[in-house]
Parts: C-alpha cells; structure tokens; sequence
C-alpha cells in the first residue's frame, strides 16, 4: 500500500517537473558576447547592472532577450530598466510569468527584453541592463556590541547565471571598504581581489547557461541601519474648494540590522552618540517631500511628537527611541501641497493628476504599499495608471468632512516591493468634476439648514393649544 | 489608457488656478454673517402676526438665502481652519 502511494506521489512530482519545465525555456537564439555584472551593495536594498554585448547566432532575425534570475530575486525585484548601450534610449522591459525548475532544484525566473527593432542573423547589439531588489545581505554575526561595525553576508551567482552561452565574462562588487569571501574556492582564477572600495575577478570565458556552480559567498562592510517599511499606507486628497492636496502616510517600519548582543544600554548609547559615526542604529529619519509643502506634522500612536524639524524640502524626523537591530516603530507624517503643482487641467470637466509614488525615508524598502488617492466627491474616475507596475488597484467611495452625498472617490493601489528610488515613478489619475457636482457640496449643507427651518416654520404654524370650544 | 498617454496629456493640458486660502477666512466670516442675517430675519417673520401665505413666503425666501450663505460659510470656514473639503 505505502509502495503504491509512494509511487503515484513520485508521477504527481515527476508530471509537475515537467509541466513547470514545459511552460517555458527560451531558444538558444542569442550568444552572449561579453557579460559584465556590477553588484552594487552600498544601499540597504541590492543595485546590480549588466553590460552584456549579445549576438543573434539564430538563422531569423530575433527582438526578444531573456535575462535569466534566480528565484529569490524574481520574487523581490523593485526596479528593472534596459537601455541600448551608449545611447539614451529606454528599451521595454517586464518580467515573464513562467518559471522553469532546473536539474538542480533550483526555479529560474526571466526578464523579458523587447528589442525596439529585431537584430539580424550573426549581428550584434549592446545593453545596459538595471536591477535593483531588496535580496540584500544578511548581518553576519547576527548580534553584536553597540560599538560594533556591521557586516552583512551577501550571496550571488560568481559565474553569469544567462539562459545563453556566454564567450567571455567578469563579475565586480561595489560599495563597501572591505569584502571578505566565505569558502574560496581552491582555483585562484575563481577568487577576487580587494581594490579600494571594489571587489573584482578576473574575466571568465565560455561559460554554459544557467552556470549555478561556484556561488560567491561574501561578507562587507555596512556600518549603516537596514530600514524595511514592513506596511505603508499613503493617503492623498484633492480638495478643489482649497486648491490644496494634502499627503498623510503610516509607516510600520523595522530595522534588519544586527541585534544586539547584550542588551540596550543608555550609558554605552550616549557614549557612541559622541563620537558623531555613522552606525548600524537609526535616529533619524530623513524624508525628501516635494517642493512648497507646508503644514508638516508628525504623530505616532501616543500623540504628536515634537522632534521633527523641515530644512528646504526636507523633513527630518527623530523616533521616540533609537532603532536597534529587529526593533520596530510606527508613525504618521503628513503634509500640504498646492493642488495646481500636481493637477492640469485637460478640458472643460477633465483634469488629471499626477502624484509622486514615495516620499518616504531615504535608503529604505518596502514590503506592502498601499496609495490612494481621495477624488473630490461627485467627480468620476475615467482613467489610472503608474509608471511602476501594481500589484491591485481598486475603486471605493468614503465619506469624510462635509460629505453628505457618496463621499469621496477612492482609488487604492498596492504595489510591492519598492524602493526610496521609486519616488521617481508616479501615478497619474484623470477624472471629470462638474462644476455642478462642486457647487452641490455647499447646495447640499444648504438643503438640511432649509429643511430644519422650513420645519421649524411649520410645527410652528400648527396648533396645539386646547380650546375652551 | 497607457502610463505615456496620460503622462503627455498631462503635459499637454492647462494648469489650473489656485484660489487663495489666506482670503477664505474672509469669505467664511461674511457668509456667516449674511447667513445669520437672513436666517433672524426669517425666524423674526415666523414670530410676525402678518397673514400665513404672506408670512410663509417671505419666511421661505429668507430661509432659503441664509442657508445657502451658511453652506459657502460652512466650507470656506472648514477650508479656514484647516479642514480641506
């Protein structure tokens, strides 16, 4: 019995083996000529580029390239931008649904490149590829003393990980002062070499596709906090009686940093808050908002906090208390723009606006994003969109101040994944508001005062006194 | 509609004016007042021994103006202390 489960148990495994294998593999309609990879660990969040000079060696013209990543990074990429080598322009981009599991086990996920126009048999074509995703390193040891530097331990593939065959290739690492490789492998061609704020390797040539071999273990030097917004909650709101949009955002947020070993420790805290370094701790936070805003508060679940202070078009805010390694905190900022920075007019009833995707703490990222927009009441959503894909984007109504009629529109968008350079991408909203439907808020406040002295008046005219008749 | 088409719309179209908020207070603080002029007068005709068609209708008129003056003084006076609408 336990045999012939086992047995139906391994076809079910074999069959889905295949069935993720079969969904997709591209051709091996592309050669890569030289593949250079940069990894840029500077950042809490991992930056990596790709110089890659391919050759179509395909007997048709081919337009589409597949950069092959492992699982861990499809699941967490925040940015992925393509351009043909030295020239400005952006090719599109996106990330291909399928996955295939590999002889090893592992799953690969592809980025999907179109080419602008198909590149012939035998010719060849240069890209720059961007990647930025929040696989960053991980802090190696996990606790350390107050006074320590932090060093986090990173994981990459040492060998390009391509879908093609690959001629020649070098891997650099970038970021840090001091890069130290875990298990070295013994062939010396293999291992790097520490330059001033570089870690490289030597070129690499004829390397198979999906090279999974010799991975790069690697500990740095990043004596900086690892601030992860777990949950942000982003709310804007269009008021054109005030000519105004108002930005509230909810932070939840935590440090990734090394714990501490011993404990906290006021005495040992204000005796490194003397010596003025950087640290693995965060005490403050510095926000980039944009330009004119007004009106700043910053509150958390006790009330309003007073350490907050606005340089230019800057809001630094202190937390209550320090954040060490794995400590959490939660608070809401909020601030007032002018409406006719952000919102155009297109025709008589039609207006779109266009709203900045983060404004948030600076080298941060974010697990779930959630930004709505709040339409004046009446208005009519006739299009959204963002230039970073959603992960959802719903349309609800909600009342608020004065909303005697359906309330404001509101349109909520999740994204996921995102990093402090997302505050580039924006999300643009048209929609129409009658001038009717905006004179029918103070009509609406108008009709119940009428409606209460119109009732007055008359219970007034009736009469209830008893006659004597 | 695509992200690019919104976006060059938006380039395209007019920007819009910005109504000064500094005046609102103004605004807010006359329509009340007009408002709770009206609305006495109407509530001083209810009390007036004239005949009830004539009263219902200068009492109807005088309603209605003060509650529209107080629904602009409602907003401008929301908009004044920081509560946008």
């Amino acid at each position: 019995m336990v045999n012939c489960w086992s047995w139906y148990v391994a076809a079910i495994c074999i069959f889905l083996r295949f069935g993720l294998c079969e969904s997709f593999i591209p051709n091996s309609s592309w050669e890569n000529i030289e593949y250079q990879k940069l990894v840029d660990v500077k950042h809490a969040y991992i930056n990596e580029a790709f110089l890659i000079t391919i050759k179509n060696i395909a007997s048709e013209p081919q337009s589409e390239y597949f950069l092959a990543l492992t699982e861990e990074i499809f699941e967490k990429i925040s940015l992925f931008e393509v351009q043909l080598a030295n020239k400005n322009v952006y090719v599109n981009a996106s990330l291909y649904q399928s996955k295939c599991l590999l002889d090893d086990g592992s799953v690969v996920g592809y980025g999907l490149i179109s080419l602008p126009s198909p590149i012939e048999p035998g010719k060849q074509v240069s890209l720059t590829i961007k990647l930025s995703h929040t696989a960053h390193g991980l802090p190696h040891p996990e606790h350390i003393l107050l006074k320590d530097a932090q060093n986090l331990r990173f994981k990459t593939a040492r060998l390009p990980f391509s879908a093609y065959y690959t001629r020649k290739a070098n891997l650099q690492l970038l970021g840090s002062s001091k890069f130290t490789e875990l298990s070295a492998p013994n062939d010396q061609s293999l291992r790097g070499t520490q330059r001033d704020d570089s870690y490289e390797f030597q070129s690499w040539d004829d390397i198979p596709p999906f090279e999974t071999k010799n991975q790069l273990d690697v500990i740095y030097v990043h004596d900086l906090p690892l601030i992860e917004v777990l949950k942000l909650k982003r709310d804007v709101w269009v008021s054109h009686w005030a000519s105004t949009l108002q930005f509230e955002e909810y932070y939840e947020l935590i440090n990734r940093s090394a714990k501490l070993k011993n404990g906290f420790s006021r005495l040992e805290l204000m005796q490194d808050q003397k010596n003025m370094r950087l640290s693995h701790y965060c005490s403050v936070l510095e926000m980039n908002l944009p330009e004119e805003s007004s009106e700043h508060y910053y509150t958390d679940l006790v009330g309003m906090v007073s350490t907050s202070r606005v340089l230019g078009d800057n809001l630094y805010i202190k937390p209550r208390y320090p954040l060490f390694g794995e400590w959490k905190y939660n608070f809401t900022v909020g601030w007032t723009n002018k409406l006719s920075t952000f919102l155009r007019q297109s025709s008589k009833e039609s207006f779109i606006l266009v709203v900045p995707l983060l404004n948030g703490p600076t080298d941060a990222f974010y697990g779930k994003s959630e930004i709505s927009v709040f339409l004046p009441e009446g208005s009519v959503l006739q299009a959204l969109d963002s230039s970073v894909p959603m992960k959802s984007a719903e349309v609800h109504t909600q009342k608020s101040y004065l909303d005697l009629n359906k309330g404001h529109i509101k349109v909520t968008c999740e994204f996921d994944n995102m990093i402090d350079a997302n505050r580039d991408g924006q999300i643009v909203v048209k929609y129409s508001y009658p001038s009717q439907a905006a004179y029918k808020k103070p009509l609406s406040v108008a009709c119940y005062i009428f409606a209460a002295l119109m009732s007055f008046f008359l219970l007034k005219s009736v009469n209830l006194n008893l006659d004597k008749k | 509609m695509a992200y690019e088409q919104l976006i060059k719309e938006f380039k395209k179209a007019k920007p819009i004016g910005n109504s000064d908020l500094d005046i609102q207070p103004r605004y807010a603080a006359i329509a009340l007042f007009l408002s709770l002029l009206l609305i006495t007068s109407a509530l001083i005709t209810a009390n007036s021994k004239k005949s009830f068609p004539l009263k219902f209708i200068t009492y109807t008129f005088l309603s209605a103006g003060g509650s529209l003056f107080f629904g602009l003084g409602a907003i401008y006076l929301a908009n004044s202390v920081g509560v946008y609408i």
